[in-house]
């Protein structure tokens, strides 16, 4: 009794397999190696066929459950059938992304099978005589990195995107591929989902460089500003997008998909620009991964200088102009 | 539409907006304190009180406020009465320090249970200090009642509720029947300003104090948490200040050095 279940997410937007579930398929491929169980996934959706065929390539058993109903998600419909998976896979492991879905269904699905959740996890280390995880995740606002174990099996985690390998090595034989046939109808779930609203797509995980503007932007205005030096990294980078802290989100200056802290997004670009943001523990730790920070911001105490690589001083408005000019030069 | 009985889940967190110079770590007991700032209701269980209280001012009814924990401050939680809730129901003892949200999941189903009637439990969809975002959705599963996660709006019609929930690339509308479990988010708003006269006022109002054997329960056997190690990440960078008299200067300086940067980030 030692098999993972990889739980997979289909993007919604491609229909292709979401990028994170390659992730979780990595940190499944690693602990299948550590306990030498089989590598199993979930699949949860419709029409799915091609994406069960591309996660083959890379498990020992793909688990997928096709149904109309599982179109669109509703997280009563979802976890009814991840319960079912589980009860046919019988993991030792269970492993979700940390994603909007993976944290509406992981909880549920924790109270169904009465084990304990550990929810965004950022390192996971296995005991190889215990079979225990050690998972290890950011705690009060991320000040703090707590370990800890749960002796309960199944052991079932979420991972925090963009933290673990992607899988690498396809097989050289394709796993098998396990249909069950599940009976969903309406009456599983009490929720109608009645209108899905899409906003602007904000896909702020996949950026590779991000400007995020704080409360010392000012306002809704101040984020045009932003968008002009966005519109030259673009020249730069394949992907950039406006980012923020909480206060402007609070304050409706811009669309909460744009936030990155521990309650919004987490993010890693190869450049964050922070402009007019303090540095609250909890907006930090949605970026310190980033591997060049630059801070723009009035106040030369701002906590924000203390993570950062490079700082300016000064009023982000008449630092832009030259700032843009500068970098057209390097174009 | 009738009335609505509605029972809010709230935390005690320590002083979520703490910097990390105060958040220190008790390697012995392996538990982290926050020095000298008091705790806080958790800023998200805050939001779903303000909800709770627009429910009540639109639809009229009942607030119960539900706090689980050892070592409550009755100062803290007091806030809740003057800002407007009808009762306020701890469950304490010392078996409850630092529950995880499974356990406290337990409690809380329990105390629901003793409390009887309801129309809708509120609760924040994180706690700022454990920050596990999942014990409202336990909660809904162990009391057998539905669940919508991450809502920013809610609206009762008769026996229903709509809920614009949060999700990444938009937002959903969901229609749920009644009795149910709502998780909010920071978009419905921060719990009021509540004056220290109303403070002062909600001194006199009681505070019911429930036992964990109250409850019936034995959390003895329920796996429990094992902390093995408490760090406090280094954040910090060499940060590299732009000089320059002028905003111009800077503002050249700044490109020319993310531009060096970037070179030799890309050479690694």
């Amino acid at each position: 009794m030692r098999d993972i279940l990889a739980v997979m997410e289909v993007d919604e937007e491609t229909s292709g397999i979401a990028p994170v579930s390659l992730e979780v398929l990595g940190c499944g491929r690693l602990l299948s190696q550590g306990t030498g169980g089989t590598l199993c996934a979930a699949l949860i959706g419709n029409s799915l066929q091609q994406q069960a065929d591309e996660i083959a390539k890379y498990t020992d058993k793909v688990y997928v459950i096709d149904h109309i109903l599982l179109k669109d998600f509703n997280p009563e419909l979802y976890v009814y059938a991840l319960e079912k998976v589980c009860e046919r896979a019988n993991p030792s492991y269970i492993i979700l992304a940390h994603t909007w879905k993976g944290a509406d269904v992981a909880p549920r699905l924790s109270a169904r099978l009465r084990v304990p959740l550990t929810t965004d996890c950022i390192g996971l280390e296995l005991d190889p005589t215990t079979g225990l995880l050690r998972r290890r995740k950011q705690v009060y606002g991320g000040a703090v990195v707590a370990t800890f174990i749960y002796e309960d099996f199944p052991q079932l985690v979420t991972l925090r995107p963009k933290v673990w390998e992607k899988v690498k090595e396809a097989r050289k034989d394709k796993g098998e591929i396990i249909h069950l046939d599940l009976k969903i109808d309406e009456s599983l779930s009490k929720l109608k989902i009645i209108k899905r609203i899409k906003e602007e797509n904000v896909k702020l995980a996949d950026a590779d460089a991000i400007v995020a503007g704080g409360r010392g932007v000012g306002g809704a205005e101040g984020f045009k500003e932003l968008e002009k030096l966005k519109a030259v990294l673009e020249k730069l980078f394949s992907k950039v997008e406006i980012g923020a802290s909480r206060p402007p989100v609070d304050k409706g200056w811009v669309s909460p998909s744009r936030q990155v802290g521990l309650t919004g997004e987490k993010v890693s670009p190869t450049l964050y620009i922070a402009v007019g943001i303090s540095g609250a523990t909890q907006h930090v730790v949605g970026m310190d991964k980033s591997k060049i920070i630059v801070a723009i911001n009035n106040d030369p105490n701002a906590y924000i200088f203390s993570i950062a690589d490079i700082g300016v001083v000064g009023d982000y408005k008449e630092i832009f102009p030259h700032f843009i000019k500068g970098l057209e030069e390097f174009l | 539409m009738k009335s609505l009985n509605i029972i809010v889940c709230v935390k005690q967190v320590p002083s979520p907006e703490a910097p990390p110079s105060v958040v220190e770590i008790d390697s012995k007991e392996l538990q982290v304190r926050v020095r000298g700032l008091p705790p806080e209701i958790n800023p998200l269980d805050g939001t779903a009180l303000e909800a709770a209280l627009q429910l009540k001012e639109a639809h009229g009814g009942k607030i119960t406020v539900l706090s689980v924990g050892d070592r409550l401050s009755e100062g803290v939680l007091r806030k809740v009465l003057a800002a407007g809730a009808d009762e306020l129901i701890t469950v304490q003892g010392e078996e409850l320090n630092d529950l995880d949200s499974y356990a406290t999941a337990l409690v809380l189903q329990r105390a629901v249970e003793k409390i009887g009637k309801y129309d809708l439990i509120l609760t924040g969809k994180q706690s700022a200090d454990w920050n596990s975002e999942q014990t409202g959705l336990i909660l809904a599963e162990l009391l057998k009642v539905p669940a919508v996660n991450s809502v920013k709006k809610i609206e009762i019609l008769d026996e229903e509720a709509l809920l614009t929930t949060v999700r990444s690339g938009g937002y959903d509308v969901v229609k749920a029947p009644l009795p149910l479990l709502v998780t909010v988010t920071s978009e419905l708003g921060e719990l009021r300003y509540v004056p220290l006269t109303a403070l002062k006022k909600a001194r006199e109002k009681p505070i019911k104090i429930w036992k964990i054997e109250d409850l019936q329960l034995d959390l003895s056997k329920l796996g429990k948490r094992k902390v093995v190690d408490l760090l406090k990440p280094k954040l910090e960078r060499v940060c590299t200040l732009i000089e320059g008299r002028t905003p111009e200067e800077k503002g050249k300086n700044l490109a020319i050095k993310l531009h060096e940067a970037l070179r030799t980030l890309s050479s690694k």
